[in-house]
């Protein structure tokens, strides 16, 4: 149980957002009887002192109206503005919480339009001037001496954790992927890695004339191990994000790295079938333009609770002035695109911008790429590799957290990942919203 | 196996939203019309198959078929390359 929306008891402080006295309630989902009775038992707000936005129609609610020891009902929202002393509102606070019928209780702010300050002290700019004039003069001693506000957030490869799992804090999450499918299309898996060993894989060749979908390319190991991997390996650091999620393998890129477009569909239906939640296709074509097939395919997968999630492209090359473009099938709209950046969370120099500015050909989201530590062929086991293509199974193993913590499936799954990245200072077009963070 | 005649073209069709239900039906006017080696994926309202460059328009017109494309190729870096 979780009391960190509020705490009536802490001092306010200068930097405290202007309050209105009163507080916003937040019910959860489905947990409205429940909720009015706890409002009712901590603050004393009965029926009777409770308005509702009902009563008010299309016309839209008038707070004016409310009790001056009452609530207002936002029953479209499943919240309530209400008006309580403090003490109250911290009773209610000590019985909110994540498993609780009331998820948050919090004060009430004031909002004022981005153009109008409202009636700011000279004192107040003066501070406001010395602080910005202050950080104007810190940053530029730090571009000085050839640093970035950024590499504060630099990670490293640690003996427990990878960087990547550090950066998207999927090393952190109390999250597995248990009970979510994930399908990795690729070149396969080796079948009998130790670090796999007593975990169910289920596999299928779409490759003709090849009848196991093990991987003799090494591609197909890292990416499953990226997405999948154990949470304790029997050696070495954890690298893998979704370690409980049920394992599917479509083999669609030949032992030499290469298929076609028939093959790569055939196992988007085959995901769809089997219900996983997530596909992960660390593959494509240097192309600009995408198919009907892919565009289409990619939104029935949605539409099925199926998540492609697709790596961008390594065409780029920055540090030579080529920016690349996101090639296909993550160019398609309902694929979801995804960047590399480096453990300074910089953009990696080989990771695709959007450049065509087609429909659909957008950068989505941005995840660990360079200098990778996954699994590999044996005997080798472990290998250190960066590209789009490693990214991608960061966003599809924290894809397969987000949907056994939530529940959500395809569009909304994809909306999960998007609202939930981290904001980076590099440009949409070349990382999306931002570096994938787990639940 | 034997060898594919070099004119034959690998496709994808894109079943329209409309005749999802009766994909088998439009797979057999594919067949109909001269495509070959056809594979439904019910998932993704798809067929894949080959046929003559020359048919590829007669297969357009086919009911039920939003398009049809050739189905393109993938590769990768080989396992030694840095940049994956």
């Amino acid at each position: 149980m979780s009391n960190a929306a509020m705490n009536p008891q802490t001092p306010v402080s200068s930097d405290t957002p202007q309050t209105t006295g009163r507080f916003i309630v937040t019910f959860r989902e489905g947990a409205h009887t429940e909720a009015m009775a706890a409002l009712k038992k901590h603050a004393g707000l009965g029926k009777s002192k409770m308005m509702s936005s009902a009563e008010f129609g299309a016309a839209g609610v008038d707070l004016s109206q409310m009790p001056e020891s009452g609530g207002m009902m936002l029953d479209n929202l499943g919240m309530a503005v209400v008006n309580i002393d403090p003490g109250a509102a911290g009773a209610v606070a000590q019985e909110s919480g994540e498993d609780s019928a009331i998820l948050a209780i919090e004060p009430e702010g004031f909002m004022y339009a981005l153009s109008e300050l409202p009636g700011l002290s000279l004192d107040y700019l003066r501070g406001f001037r010395d602080a910005a004039d202050s950080l104007y003069h810190h940053a530029n001693e730090c571009s000085a001496a050839g640093t970035e506000a950024e590499v504060a957030a630099a990670f490293i490869d640690t003996a427990a954790l990878t960087w990547g799992l550090q950066a998207s804090k999927a090393g952190a999450s109390k999250f597995s992927g248990n009970g979510i499918k994930l399908a990795v299309l690729d070149t396969g898996l080796v079948l009998a890695h130790p670090d796999f060993a007593g975990r169910p894989v289920v596999s299928k060749s779409f490759i003709a004339g090849v009848a196991s979908a093990n991987d003799g390319h090494g591609h197909g190991t890292h990416c499953t191990g990226t997405s999948c991997g154990p949470l304790k390996p029997p050696i070495g650091r954890r690298y893998g994000c979704a370690h409980k999620a049920l394992i599917h393998i479509g083999k669609v890129l030949s032992d030499q790295g290469s298929g076609n477009d028939g093959g790569i569909l055939a196992g988007i239906d085959w995901a769809i079938t089997n219900k996983c939640a997530v596909i992960s296709m660390s593959l494509g074509a240097d192309v600009p333009t995408s198919t009907v097939a892919y565009e289409t395919a990619g939104q029935r997968a949605l539409n099925a609770g199926t998540l492609i999630v697709a790596a961008a492209g390594n065409n780029a090359n920055r540090n030579a002035g080529n920016f690349g473009f996101v090639g296909r099938p993550a160019n398609s709209r309902s694929f979801m695109a995804v960047a590399a950046v480096d453990s300074n969370l910089r953009v990696a120099n080989f990771s695709a911008r959007d450049t065509a500015h087609a429909t659909g050909s957008a950068v989505d989201i941005a995840g660990p790429g360079v200098a990778v530590y996954s699994t590999w062929l044996m005997p080798a086991r472990y290998n250190t590799i960066s590209g789009t293509s490693m990214a991608t199974p960061h966003v599809a193993g924290i894809a397969a957290l987000w949907a056994e913590a939530t529940g959500a499936r395809g569009a909304a799954l994809w909306q999960r990942l998007i609202v939930n990245a981290r904001t980076l200072t590099a440009p949409v077009a070349d990382v999306g919203r931002g570096l994938v963070q787990a639940p | 196996m034997p060898r594919k005649p070099v004119s034959k073209v690998d496709l994808v069709v894109t079943v329209a939203d409309s005749h999802r239900a009766s994909i088998a039906e439009v797979a057999a006017r594919l067949k109909a019309a001269g495509m070959g080696g056809l594979q439904t994926l019910h998932g993704a309202g798809l067929i894949t198959g080959n046929a003559e460059a020359g048919a590829v328009a007669r297969l357009g017109k086919v009911a039920g078929v939003q398009a049809v494309e050739a189905s393109g190729e993938v590769h990768i870096a080989p396992p030694e390359s840095d940049v994956q």
